[in-house]
């Protein structure tokens, strides 16, 4: 793709190339200045050949190249072996080369290259260079291997069922845990380097005949056009080719799980797996993907949809429970029954502060103890929680600092806002909510509905790639068939398409006969073959 | 046209933005100018004036038809010659700076009676002049989007909230039909078909409309729902309080919220909710006004940037609601201003136009949707 080879093109430019010439020990010596300083690359000179009179060196990192396969695979074939091998070409120089390819070197990937700009990328991003002497190239042998960590189940976005591999942090590794989820041919996975220093690989993952190609060519114009020295996290990725940085709003889902985006790329989306770490960008995000749990899919349709619909409530209700208690307290009281009403005055009657006070120390409390929650390590972090949650709000209640209705209305809000699947979601919401109660103490009940409808505007007004937002409740893209994955998940035997707004290609998912299938043969006593 | 290429709108939300844009204010006041004009015979005078609505709006659509791509300013200078065109155009946003004006004071007013007793005029009105601000700055497709939102929220809500009024229901309010003299009918009409005072949005917006073709179908939707919903409306009010009381309530609307009580719900008085609905579609009416008072000014003094002329006129509609003393000026103010300039751009101009559409065949616009 011409696409890609102007950006490798790009990246390269800068620095001069540096031929290798047949100078044996020039070529090293060039290394040798480059990675000064640099303790942890190993040069390793050693004779080949009957008569030992054929230099050779090997230059690797150590700790990213693998030492097994050198010493086993490679040392020892050339070391040793052709030692004991007697030579049958007569003059070897010529064809040495193709001898070693050919003959001495076991492993899996082989490279020429002739430039010690290349020769250094190469070693640092943990392959070994074999450099001959009198010859003006090098090889390049795929040795990279390091220590990770293994695929364990992700600490983030649990399910009861469903698979619980997680991404680590080496992105092969990671799309492999995708393609084995698509063996598709159609299925690609484009590799590039972005950073200036840290050359950092990142992968673009798509379904050829699927993806939305406008979507795809935004990721690809928004990555390319990053010019940055490091990207330490795909969250780096993620703020850089977002489209509206002042959103507080997460533009783009990020996973830890294979099948999250594996069911992505298959709704026609695009992911971004990004080197050292396990977080995978899918993009474009809306309102509703966000909302969605992979296991919806998993369990059968009524238990899904309805747990779905408890999360969309739950969602609204982290966002404006806190400021309906400070509206109805301090403005509309006369809205509550007249029960209700006294018992709430009774109970606020030896508080000293305004209901905005009360709500705002209750909540700022309760983000101090989240916080405080995810540094500590796991057993104390729960004591945290029984400290601040248990002990705290009772004494605060006790010392008539807050009243029990509002300790209620603030636990409650916090489990809300700790159900949403996704993590950036409800870190916004915590963020809206501050703003909401402000100006529900500052107007009321109108105070509530103007930040209401600010919001609104702000999420009619944001675009994830060129996809409203609000998707597929606006746009002129989203057709009544996109309903079915809502507010409900439709039983999968009536999801036949894949979502309308996002324009994919090939948009049947399911076979529309199916369905007539299934029934024809349920009939017979569920015996299904 | 608009400043930035987010300027297309399909005819589905060309519906809900005229919807949101006609239901605002007035339904609060609706019941009791229906029951004052015609009596029992309200839900006839009602469907005579929806009636009347259509047919300005299918005018309207023709022309939009017609001409399809055409900005307003462009339509009135085809129509009638560059230097008249530019003054009805410049006109028209005059007409809607009063008209936003007039929504914030009442707005302002019903806020300050029904929800925030103690907090001062001039802060609702401005606050809610900013967020319009907001919205008119971002264009007509996030004006579209956000219409395509509230509408289907806002009609869920007051369905449920009528519910708990059905079983009070007395339809021998709104018996015996037939019974106001003619004359009466007639000259009661004008003042419920300025109840659908937005439609004349029609013009201005239908330069958006990428499906131009069924601009109609949109026209039909618009006056179809609202109708129903004013005729929902005012009958739910007529057979709560019966016929006199109506006459004798500021906003019957309101005042019937006012009496619900959900059986053993857990809030007492939902008018705060019905309240906070109105909010949304006062809202929708006032930016989608401000938006158009905006893109006239822009288009008659020929500028290109339509954003920025929205802060501007905040201040001159501000003041301008802050004039009247009272709601009982603004109201008077509004019954003669929406007879006359209402009558001038509902529909003297659109019907002129089409007329002249007719003479104009040749020249027919070049420009595509």
């Amino acid at each position: 793709m011409g696409f890609f080879d102007k950006l490798f093109e790009k990246n390269e430019n800068p620095i001069p190339k540096i031929p290798i010439v047949k100078d044996f020990q020039n070529n090293l010596d060039q290394i040798k200045e480059i990675l000064k300083d640099g303790d942890d690359i190993i040069y390793r000179e050693f004779m080949v050949g009957q008569e030992q009179d054929m230099k050779f060196g090997l230059v690797y990192a150590e700790g990213l190249a693998d030492k097994n396969l050198l010493n086993e695979h490679i040392l020892q074939n050339l070391m040793v072996l052709c030692r004991t091998a007697p030579m049958e070409v007569p003059d070897l120089r010529d064809k040495i080369y193709e001898t070693i390819k050919n003959g001495s070197v076991a492993v899996t990937d082989l490279k020429e290259i002739d430039d010690i700009q290349v020769a250094i990328d190469m070693i640092l991003s943990g392959e070994s260079i074999l450099l001959l002497n009198h010859w003006d190239k090098a090889l390049v042998i795929a040795t990279k291997g390091w220590p990770m960590r293994g695929v364990n189940a992700p600490d983030t976005e649990k399910v009861i069922r469903g698979p619980s591999d997680g991404f680590n942090e080496t992105l092969r590794v990671n799309t492999a845990l995708v393609r084995r989820r698509i063996r598709d041919p159609k299925f690609k996975i484009k590799q590039m380097q972005v950073g200036q220093r840290s050359k950092t690989d990142i992968a673009i993952l798509y379904i050829e005949d699927i993806v939305n190609k406008d979507i795809l060519k935004m990721v690809k114009e928004r990555i390319d056009a990053i010019d940055i020295d490091a990207i330490m996290e795909s969250g780096y990725i993620e703020q850089l080719i977002q489209d509206s940085w002042r959103s507080p709003f997460p533009q783009m889902q990020h996973t830890q799980r294979p099948d999250t985006v594996a069911a992505a790329l298959y709704e026609g989306r695009v992911a971004v797996i990004v080197d050292n770490t396990p977080f995978v960008l899918i993009m474009p995000a809306t309102v509703v993907t966000l909302i969605q749990s992979p296991e919806d899919y998993y369990e059968r349709p009524f238990i899904a949809s309805a747990i779905r619909m408890l999360r969309f409530a739950a969602l609204i209700l982290s966002l404006i429970m806190p400021s309906l208690y400070i509206a109805i307290t301090s403005y509309h009281p006369g809205m509550l029954p007249t029960d209700l009403a006294m018992y709430v005055a009774g109970s606020r009657a030896n508080v000293p502060f305004p209901a905005f006070i009360e709500a705002f120390i209750m909540e700022a409390a309760l983000e101090l103890l989240r916080e405080a929650g995810i540094r500590l390590p796991g057993p104390i972090g729960s004591t945290i929680g029984i400290v601040g949650g248990l002990v705290l709000g009772q004494a605060a209640v006790e010392a008539g600092i807050v009243s029990p209705l509002m300790v209620i209305v603030v636990a409650l809000t916090a489990i809300a806002g700790y159900s949403s699947p996704s993590y950036s979601l409800a870190i916004s919401y915590r963020l809206l909510r501050f703003v909401m109660m402000a100006f529900a103490a500052f107007l009321g009940l109108y105070g509530v509905i103007w930040v209401i409808i600010a919001i609104l505007i702000h999420l009619c007004n944001l675009k994830s790639f060129g996809v409203p937002y609000l998707s597929p409740f606006v746009g002129s893209a989203a057709t009544p068939q996109d309903f079915k994955d809502v507010f409900i998940r439709a039983p999968l035997r009536y999801m036949k398409n894949r979502p309308q707004y996002l324009h994919a290609g090939d948009s049947q998912r399911l076979a529309y006969d199916t369905q007539e299938i299934l029934t024809e043969e349920g009939d017979g006593n569920g015996k299904q073959k | 046209m608009g400043s930035r290429n987010n300027d297309v709108i399909l005819s589905s939300q060309f519906a809900a933005i005229l919807s949101v844009t006609i239901i605002g204010v007035g339904i609060l006041s609706l019941p009791r100018l229906v029951v004052e004009g015609a009596g029992p015979d309200n839900w006839i005078l009602l469907l005579a004036a929806s009636g009347a609505a259509l047919f300005v709006g299918l005018v309207m659509a023709f022309v939009v038809k017609k001409f399809p791509g055409k900005t307003y300013l462009e339509l009135t200078q085809t129509m009638f010659g560059k230097p008249i065109g530019t003054l009805i155009t410049l006109g028209f946003s005059f007409y809607l700076v009063i008209f936003c004006a007039a929504e914030v004071r009442i707005f302002g007013e019903v806020t300050k009676q029904y929800l925030l007793f103690n907090t001062p005029l001039e802060v609702l009105s401005v606050t809610l002049l900013v967020l319009a601000v907001y919205l008119a700055r971002s264009g007509i497709e996030t004006i579209a989007r956000m219409a395509e939102v509230i509408f289907p929220i806002a009609t869920v809500i007051a369905i449920l909230m009528v519910l708990p009024v059905l079983p009070e229901l007395d339809v021998s309010y709104i018996l015996p039909i037939i019974r106001t003299p003619f004359m009466d009918f007639v000259k009661a009409v004008p003042t419920i078909f300025f109840s659908y005072l937005g439609i004349e949005f029609i013009l201005l917006y239908g330069s958006f409309v990428k499906d131009t073709k069924k601009v109609h179908k949109s026209v039909l939707l618009t006056v179809g729902l609202v109708t129903w919903f004013y005729l929902s409306v005012t009958w739910l009010t007529v057979s709560r309080f019966g016929l006199i009381e109506t006459t004798h309530i500021t906003w019957p609307a309101l005042e019937l919220f006012k009496t619900v009580d959900i059986p053993g719900a857990f809030l007492e008085n939902i008018e705060a909710f019905i309240m906070a609905i109105w909010i949304f579609s006062v809202f929708m009416t006032l930016a989608v006004a401000y938006f158009g008072a905006s893109l006239t000014l822009s288009q008659a003094i020929k500028s290109k940037e339509q954003n920025y002329l929205v802060l501007p006129l905040l201040p001159i509609i501000y003041f301008v609601a802050m004039i009247p003393d009272n709601i009982a000026q603004v109201t008077e103010f509004m019954d003669l201003y929406a007879f006359y300039m209402g009558t001038l751009y509902i529909t003297i101009i659109p019907v002129a136009l089409l007329i002249m559409s007719f003479f104009k065949k040749d020249k027919r616009g070049k420009k595509s949707a």
